[in-house]
């Protein structure tokens, strides 16, 4: 049963919800620190963004590239909180400075998640 | 204090020599009543002891708040939803006919549409708050993360105009067109079947969302009924041939949850229910986010509170938006019984859903139990589906009486979740230091210990060859190691193996062995009864489980190592006591259902019978039972062991010979095939009168004041 509904959504083309906005690319700078690149491809804007990082120790540095100011920057073990002052735009860029990352990370595991959550999800 | 006084008691009693094994009671006859009013008023006359049934109606409350002659218990964890036919993700039936609800989008706007208030203050009269997501608002999760609460309720508040927008907005985009306010779709108008279970308030929520639908222009078919009159239609047939569209759901949480987050695997993904309804879920295609997510927090994959926020944060909002359930209410309700009854309610299930309720129903004089007479319990509805331990009925209606002829290794406390040992003595956790896992106070016996690695012995077993049956051991699997988050050890009492059943047997290693053995054999495809409901549930268990090793079978002892951890140490562990999901099952009696599986003529699963077209299986009436027992006459003269090459080790031919004779002098004597280790036996069932009968087992191990200090 399960076979045959997944079968018929195919070929129906049923409809998807929106992802989460996708990190677009980590990218090692030297040992201990990566630049995490987040591209808002969404149709709309969000101004929250939650990452979830391997490494528990980390320190952070977030800056929008054309877009509204960082208001907070929260980092937890290893989960990374950002709020923007207002939406970053279908298009724009946040980028992360990660430090403090064990040697044993690469640019492959240094995410949990290969997406930037917000709340809400997706555009409506 | 309440510890103190619960001490007292027992001394008591035993010194007064008022220690009793068994139920309290001597006989619970099982009957239905569907109307809480009417029940109410049997209650008063006398002509039933207990209504099992969460009500939240208020005129009936302040009725029995002001009769002297009753009393009531309070429950937090019963909830109504709208569930809605998702049809797979397909916005067309098998027949062509437009389904409004296989879209995603017009799911949620149903959010809009629905005036949760209204529903909990003008239809519950206040017995109920406003349930805007899964989180229940008297649960831990609903104070770890209020904010989501909030913004969740703040997005979908009431906005009948806004629902309105996106569904016709999505309507148009289907090809439905408008004409005089009503939606057409090919010339013809588009017919909306709601289900309205009639037992409680959910017939005035049916006929409520029936007129919001109405209103937005669609024609609505309302058909009522009670819970076995509406469930072949809803969770059992195939959403695709479009029997219907929407149904009043309600659910009861068995025991206060303390993790909620298991719950998303549930009712959002085809990894847990094996009904038809969930099992065509879509949300892999649909939504994997919420898919992975879901399957992450069952398994607690996470490894600080901060990530479990935003999993769970994740997980709140698309479900919300994927919406093939719509959350309605949380229920504040009450179960009333005489004022001279005692027992075990729990705060979150009430008495129909209580773990312990068997082990504590009694008279009482003056607050103290008295020994003996026969307890008259109605309850909404009685024997709706079938009863078999694996993959039987999943409704409260008969999980109420199967709690009571059965029991887990551990006691639920029916006023935190948390768990108190019976049949073993101690448990060790160890986990991963930095792991968010806590120990209450006053449970010492689990210790919990953290450690930098867990290392899983090489002679553990890790997955299941279903084809030679025999289990892979991790150093078969894992030849380089492997390593686990979380490691329990289960230390069983010295009198385990003196555990009577019902049929006279006692508990053995094999019925332990046996549960390890399913908790694979059914995924896979090798296995005679392979069912595709369970391969999804496999998947998800292999993902995590690291492996079992019984160190000791006398005592028994089992190390269980896994990635699963619980943030209370005291649910981390893992006892594989013979209880499944649904009920008590032992390796005699499941080997006949196997059997009878094996060779296509039942089934375990309800997906797999309409797959194959036979019957759900039932251990306790109905066409399963001639089938049953023809493998009963089957298995006794060739001293049949299921698995044999593995379960050989474990069971003797003295002791297949001995459960076979007992089981079949038990057939002979009560005419079904339910054998469990509770403190009350079945002892009748009239399906088609709805009466159960339950009777004391007075060879239960356990002296009964054990139980009293969860009675009220």
């Amino acid at each position: 049963m399960r076979n045959l509904a997944v079968v018929v959504g195919l070929a129906l083309g049923i409809s998807v919800l929106g992802a989460a906005v996708p990190v677009a690319e980590v990218q090692y700078i030297s040992p201990g620190y990566f630049w995490v690149w987040v591209q808002n491809t969404e149709p709309c804007g969000f101004d929250n963004f939650k990452l979830v990082f391997a490494p528990k120790g980390i320190t952070v540095k977030a800056l929008v590239i054309n877009g509204p100011a960082v208001q907070s920057l929260d980092v937890k073990s290893g989960v990374v909180k950002v709020k923007l002052e207002g939406a970053l735009k279908t298009g724009g860029w946040l980028v992360l400075g990660v430090g403090g990352v064990p040697t044993m990370y690469t640019a492959d595991t240094l995410l949990k998640y290969n997406e930037a959550f917000t709340a809400p999800p997706r555009c409506r | 204090m309440k510890k103190l006084l619960a001490l007292a008691l027992i001394a008591a009693m035993a010194f007064a020599g008022l220690a009793r094994n068994g139920a309290w009671v001597d006989e619970v006859v099982l009957t239905e009543e569907p109307n809480a009013g009417a029940a109410v008023l049997k209650l008063a006359a006398g002509d039933i002891d207990v209504y099992a049934f969460s009500i939240g109606d208020r005129a009936l409350f302040t009725q029995v708040q002001a009769n002297p002659d009753l009393k009531y218990y309070s429950s937090f964890g019963s909830f109504n939803d709208f569930t809605m036919n998702h049809s797979g993700d397909q916005p067309f039936f098998t027949d062509g006919r437009l389904n409004p609800f296989g879209v995603p989008a017009i799911r949620e706007a149903m959010h809009w549409i629905i005036d949760r208030e209204y529903i909990a203050q003008e239809i519950m009269g206040g017995l109920a708050v406003p349930k805007y997501s899964y989180i229940n608002s008297a649960f831990p999760d609903a104070q770890r993360y209020p904010d989501v609460v909030e913004a969740i309720e703040d997005y979908y508040a009431y906005d009948f105009a806004k629902g309105e927008a996106v569904i016709a907005a999505e309507m148009e985009k289907l090809g439905a067109t408008k004409v005089g306010g009503k939606w057409t779709y090919d010339g013809k108008p588009v017919e909306l079947k709601m289900l309205i279970r009639t037992e409680d308030e959910r017939r005035l929520i049916g006929d409520y969302i029936s007129d919001q639908l109405e209103a937005l222009g669609f024609t609505v078919v309302r058909q009522y009924g009670i819970s076995r009159e509406l469930s072949p239609l809803w969770i059992s047939s195939n959403p695709l041939e479009g029997l219907w569209n929407g149904y009043t759901g309600g659910w009861v949480t068995t025991a206060v949850s303390r993790d909620q987050g298991t719950g998303f695997n549930q009712f959002y993904t085809t990894r847990i229910l094996p009904w038809p309804l969930f099992q065509a879920l879509a949300t892999k295609t649909t939504d994997p986010i919420l898919d992975e997510i879901s399957d992450k927090l069952y398994r607690r994959e996470y490894n600080s509170m901060e990530e479990r926020a935003v999993l769970f944060e994740q997980a709140l909002w698309r479900s919300n938006a994927y919406a093939n359930i719509i959350w309605l209410v949380d229920r504040q309700g009450f179960t009333p019984v005489r004022a001279n009854v005692g027992l075990a309610a729990d705060l979150a299930a009430g008495v129909y859903g209580s773990q312990v309720w068997g082990h504590t129903v009694q008279f009482q004089e003056e607050g103290a139990p008295v020994e003996g007479g026969t307890i008259k319990i109605a309850t909404s509805t009685l024997l709706v589906e079938p009863w078999n331990p694996i993959a039987g009925s999943n409704w409260v209606y008969d999980m109420f009486p199967i709690r009571a002829t059965g029991e887990n290794a551990y006691v639920v406390d029916t006023r935190d979740g948390l768990l108190w040992p019976l049949h073993f003595e101690r448990a060790e956790v160890y986990v991963l230091e930095g792991l968010p896992v806590g120990k209450n106070p006053g449970h010492d016996w689990c210790t919990l210990t953290f450690v930098d690695e867990i290392k899983v012995p090489a002679d553990a077993w890790v997955d299941w060859d279903a084809e030679k049956q025999v289990f892979i051991t991790v150093g078969e699997k894992y030849p380089e190691g492997l390593t686990a988050k979380r490691k329990s050890v289960v230390y069983y009492l010295e009198s385990l193996y003196d555990v009577p059943l019902h049929d006279g047997s006692t508990i053995s290693v094999g019925d332990f062995v046996l549960g390890m053995i399913l908790s694979f054999d059914l995924g896979k495809p090798e296995s005679a009864i392979y069912d595709e409901a369970q391969e999804s549930a496999l998947e998800s268990f292999l993902t995590s489980f690291r492996g079992v090793r019984i160190v000791s079978e006398k005592p028994l002892i089992i190390e269980t190592y896994s990635d699963v951890y619980t943030l209370d140490a005291e649910l981390a562990i893992s006892t594989w006591f013979p209880y499944y999901d649904q009920g008590p099952g032992f390796w005699h009696v499941l080997a006949l259902g196997i059997m009878a599986e094996a060779n296509k003529e039942l089934t375990f699963s309800e997906d797999k019978s309409e797959l194959l077209n036979v019957e759900w299986m039932d251990f306790t009436k109905g066409p399963s039972l001639p089938i049953l027992v023809k493998y009963l006459e089957e298995a006794a003269p060739t001293g049949y062991i299921p698995y044999e090459p593995t379960l050989g080790k474990y069971i003797t031919q003295d002791e297949v010979v001995e459960r076979y004779a007992n089981l079949s002098a038990w057939y002979e004597k009560m005419g079904h095939l339910w054998v469990a280790s509770g403190p009350l036996y079945l002892d009748s069932v009239f399906p088609t009168e709805k009466i159960i009968v339950l009777k004391r087992f007075a060879d239960y191990p356990y002296d009964l004041a054990k139980f009293q200090f969860l009675v009220k």
